[in-house]
């Protein structure tokens, strides 16, 4: 098996954090997650773009009576993503506590 | 964070994924109270069914299928707003946690038909304060259990 590499767009602590959050959901509101990461809905709105433009997250726009509402989604790449950058940073982690 | 993280900062990125999920599971969960109301609805349906069966036998089905349309709802984007959950976990539960719950429900199922069988007095009496307890003292401890798995 490869060994687990870290996702560039993943260091990133707000973005690791997004998808850290909507690792454990089918679909998160996008104002849990802009409470959640602490960030305006312009800048929340930037990162969650970079992320579908990388496919790592879906989008989808609707309405609850007349508001208007985005739910955020993690995709199967997404998904793979986290998983190989998680475990890269458990490996870098678990290297140095064997070297302590 | 550098391109390569150091040791340190792998160890807080890592920390800081937990406390994501943590922070999901939380918004995920029904909140203490809604199981204490689905305990008291379940022991009063017990009571109902027991004391006023002619009620059930006009209304139950109603309300069976109110209830069931009100959780399929509360799943939907639409009513999980409505009912400020923002978050729908995501569950893919263990085999064996299933079958333990298989084996829960009938458990419940077959107890409650055996004891009918039997001629019981107040089966539906007991049945229902004891799955009503059951519900709101353990529902909070089962729930935090699956969600802080799945997150």
């Amino acid at each position: 098996m490869a060994d687990p590499k870290l996702d560039p767009a993943l260091l990133d602590p707000t973005r690791l954090a997004i998808l850290a959050l909507l690792a454990g959901t089918e679909w998160a509101e996008f104002a849990f997650v802009r409470d959640a990461v602490e960030l305006s809905d312009s800048a929340l709105s930037k990162r969650i773009s970079m992320l579908s433009d990388r496919g790592y997250v879906e989008v989808r726009k609707g309405y609850v009576g007349k508001r208007p509402r985005t739910w955020i989604n993690l995709s199967t790449a997404g998904r793979a993503a986290l998983s190989g950058h998680i475990a890269a940073l458990r490996d870098i982690a678990d290297r140095v506590d064997g070297a302590d | 964070m550098s391109t390569t993280p150091t040791p340190e900062e792998a160890r807080e990125a890592l920390q800081d994924v937990d406390r994501r999920r943590g922070q999901t599971a939380a918004a995920a969960g029904r909140s203490r109270w809604t199981w204490l109301a689905a305990g008291v609805f379940v022991a009063a349906y017990g009571v109902l069914a027991d004391r006023y069966p002619d009620f059930l036998r006009t209304y139950g089905i109603t309300i069976v299928v109110f209830l069931l349309l009100l959780s399929m709802a509360g799943n939907t984007r639409w009513g999980a707003t409505v009912l400020r959950r923002p978050v729908r976990p995501l569950l893919s539960p263990a085999p064996t946690a299933l079958m333990l719950s298989a084996l829960v429900l009938a458990l419940l199922i077959g107890g409650t038909a055996l004891a009918t069988a039997l001629d019981v007095p107040h089966v539906w009496l007991w049945s229902g304060l004891f799955i009503g307890v059951l519900l709101a003292a353990a529902g909070p401890w089962w729930q935090r259990r699956v969600l802080t798995r799945v997150a």
